[in-house]
């Protein structure tokens, strides 16, 4: 087991057993345990080849788990944290997975290490982003927050067609 | 990598249309850490790449069995590439033994990486058509991907085995000293007979007990001229007389027994020529020595088996191509139509060898054991002798060639005992 698939497989415990106490004290024990069942799956999946498809899976239910928590109305920071660490761990898959084309050398060290940093940086960011969120607080009516929604949307859309355009 | 990118964007679709929903900011905050990942990883998408690969291969031709080692020396004169993934293009044929052709790695502006690796393949030539490169962004969700040409080639010559000289007997030599005899007097080292002394005849040539039988008139020791031949070689590349097994091909014997005997006949001297029949007439012109040998390894190489149904039988044989009462040695694994053509090229004034490597052993070797099998060899054996002996009868000198035996031992027992010759 490498250095990247211990991280992977610490975040996704992390995140698991965030997911099983947060559920379990709020009385929801089967979810807790429906999305405890499903880390150890994608968890059981890191360790089969060509079973990359299931870290996506795994991120989907993860950040569902985590929007229905909040919903449910468990700690919003919390839920967030169980949303980055499945994005690390699906990044961390991937990553894996890249770095199994070629057999690993010192390069892949200096590789490793700095794709880490970078992942670190851009959790860090997005923590950040959503502290500075919390504390500054905006009204909308629902007009102008549907708007600003369709704006993202279109916006978000546009430049994936563009970037797909431009990977062609 | 679309998929991941799709996947990203509809879950962040999803919380932000559940934050407008439900009019709660908490949702968006969900949304922060893919919306960030989302935007570094567009941020940082590779947008060129700008990479000079040279490549260096220690021999362009090598002997069957010794290692070539590959050297790409890649260097970045573009931006900085977070993440690279670099794949040398190479033909299974050439499987690697050590060192690695693929790389992942991040390259800084200006930087070089080196690739080196040793191969050591089967019989062919090889082209190297050049570097495959992947750049993606640190999360692999956008990436670039080009073909960086680093051209080069490598001819792997067929196996061969050392084969000691092979006791050929044309219908005529040439002029020049050889190992041949020339069945005529002249610059030998063979006792061929005596004659009347001729002025300017050596002293020491003299045959002094022949002489002495005769009064007032001398003889002379004569001596066989030695000469070197013309050999043709045909190596047999059609289709249907190739077998294919678990253990390989037969062919790649016969193509080993041709490179073994080109290389003995060249080392004997003799002017030699080529033709691989099968697919197409593959061809070397008559010659001597080493570049003739370089000539006729390379069109080894690359003979392939095929099927052509005008070449299907050796009726078409150019004759033409060999000189006339030249050897003839043939490496095929005979098929039962061949007997005809062979006795009329026989008979149109070539002396023929026929290095027949056995499909039939082969053959069984890569079958599984049935209680049919053994019947079914004997039939086979009985036919495939049967031919032979007929070759043998026509005049034509056959090797049976059991191809786990060694070829050098096989030919020098089997021409050991040589055939009547026959007058046809």
């Amino acid at each position: 087991m490498t250095r990247i698939e211990k991280l992977s497989a610490s975040l996704l415990t992390a995140a698991g057993i965030i997911l099983l106490i947060s559920f379990s004290l709020e009385g929801f024990w089967q979810w807790a345990l429906v999305f405890f069942l499903a880390g150890l799956l994608w968890w059981y999946a890191e360790r089969q080849r060509g079973w990359h498809w299931a870290s996506s899976i795994g991120l989907i239910v993860f950040s569902a788990a985590a929007a229905a928590g909040y919903w449910l109305g468990m700690q919003l920071s919390v839920m967030l944290v169980v949303v980055i660490l499945a994005l690390s761990t699906w990044d961390l898959d991937a990553f894996t997975e890249r770095l199994a084309q070629s057999d690993p050398d010192e390069s892949t060290q200096v590789l490793v290490r700095g794709h880490v940093q970078r992942l670190i940086i851009v959790d860090a960011t997005a923590i950040a982003l959503a502290v500075f969120s919390l504390t500054v607080e905006l009204r909308f009516n629902f007009v102008i927050a549907f708007l600003l929604g369709l704006v993202m949307a279109l916006g978000l859309n546009r430049l994936l067609l563009r970037l797909s355009q431009n990977n062609q | 990598m679309k998929f991941r990118i799709l996947l990203l964007s509809a879950l962040i679709f999803f919380l932000g249309f559940l934050g407008v929903l439900t009019r709660s900011g908490g949702f968006f905050v969900l949304a922060f850490p893919l919306v960030v990942y989302l935007g570094v990883a567009i941020y940082y998408s590779p947008e060129t790449i700008s990479l000079q690969v040279t490549r260096q291969v220690s021999a362009e031709k090598v002997t069957y069995g010794k290692p070539v080692s590959i050297a790409l020396l890649i260097t970045n004169q573009g931006d900085r590439q977070e993440e690279l993934f670099l794949e040398d293009l190479i033909t299974p044929a050439l499987p690697i033994y050590e060192g690695q052709a693929r790389k992942t790695l991040s390259l800084d502006p200006g930087e070089r990486v080196a690739l080196s690796y040793h191969v050591s393949g089967e019989r062919g030539r090889y082209q190297f058509k050049g570097v495959r490169v992947v750049a993606r962004d640190h999360s692999g969700l956008f990436q670039k991907q080009e073909l960086i040409t680093a051209q080069a080639r490598l001819v792997v010559y067929p196996k061969m085995t050392k084969i000691k000289r092979v006791a050929i007997q044309p219908l005529q030599t040439h002029g020049f000293a050889g190992p041949i005899s020339a069945r005529k007097p002249g610059s030998g080292t063979d006792f061929y007979g005596v004659r009347e002394y001729q002025l300017g005849d050596s002293l020491r040539k003299i045959n002094w007990r022949v002489s002495a039988r005769h009064e007032r008139s001398y003889y002379t020791n004569e001596f066989e001229q030695e000469g070197i031949a013309d050999v043709g070689l045909i190596l047999d590349a059609r289709d249907q007389s190739d077998i294919r097994n678990v253990r390989g091909s037969l062919f790649e014997y016969s193509v080993e027994a041709t490179a073994s005997l080109a290389d003995t006949f060249l080392s004997d001297g003799h002017r030699l020529a080529l033709l691989v029949y099968g697919f197409g007439l593959d061809r070397v012109f008559p010659g001597y020595g080493r570049v003739q040998r370089e000539r006729i390894l390379n069109t080894l190489a690359r003979a392939q088996t095929g099927v052509n149904f005008v070449l299907e039988s050796l009726e078409r044989l150019p004759t033409r191509f060999f000189p006339a009462k030249s050897q003839l040695v043939m490496v095929s694994p005979l098929l039962p139509n061949d007997l005809q053509p062979l006795i009329r090229l026989r008979a149109s004034g070539y002396e023929i060898m026929i290095v027949s490597p056995n499909p039939i052993d082969f053959e069984a070797s890569g079958m599984f054991a049935d209680n049919l099998i053994p019947y079914a060899m004997r039939l086979a054996e009985i036919e495939r002798n049967l031919l032979l002996r007929k070759l043998n009868q026509a005049g034509i000198r056959v090797v049976d060639w059991h191809v786990d035996q060694r070829l050098d031992g096989v030919i020098h027992a089997s021409l050991a005992h040589r055939p009547v010759r026959r007058m046809l």
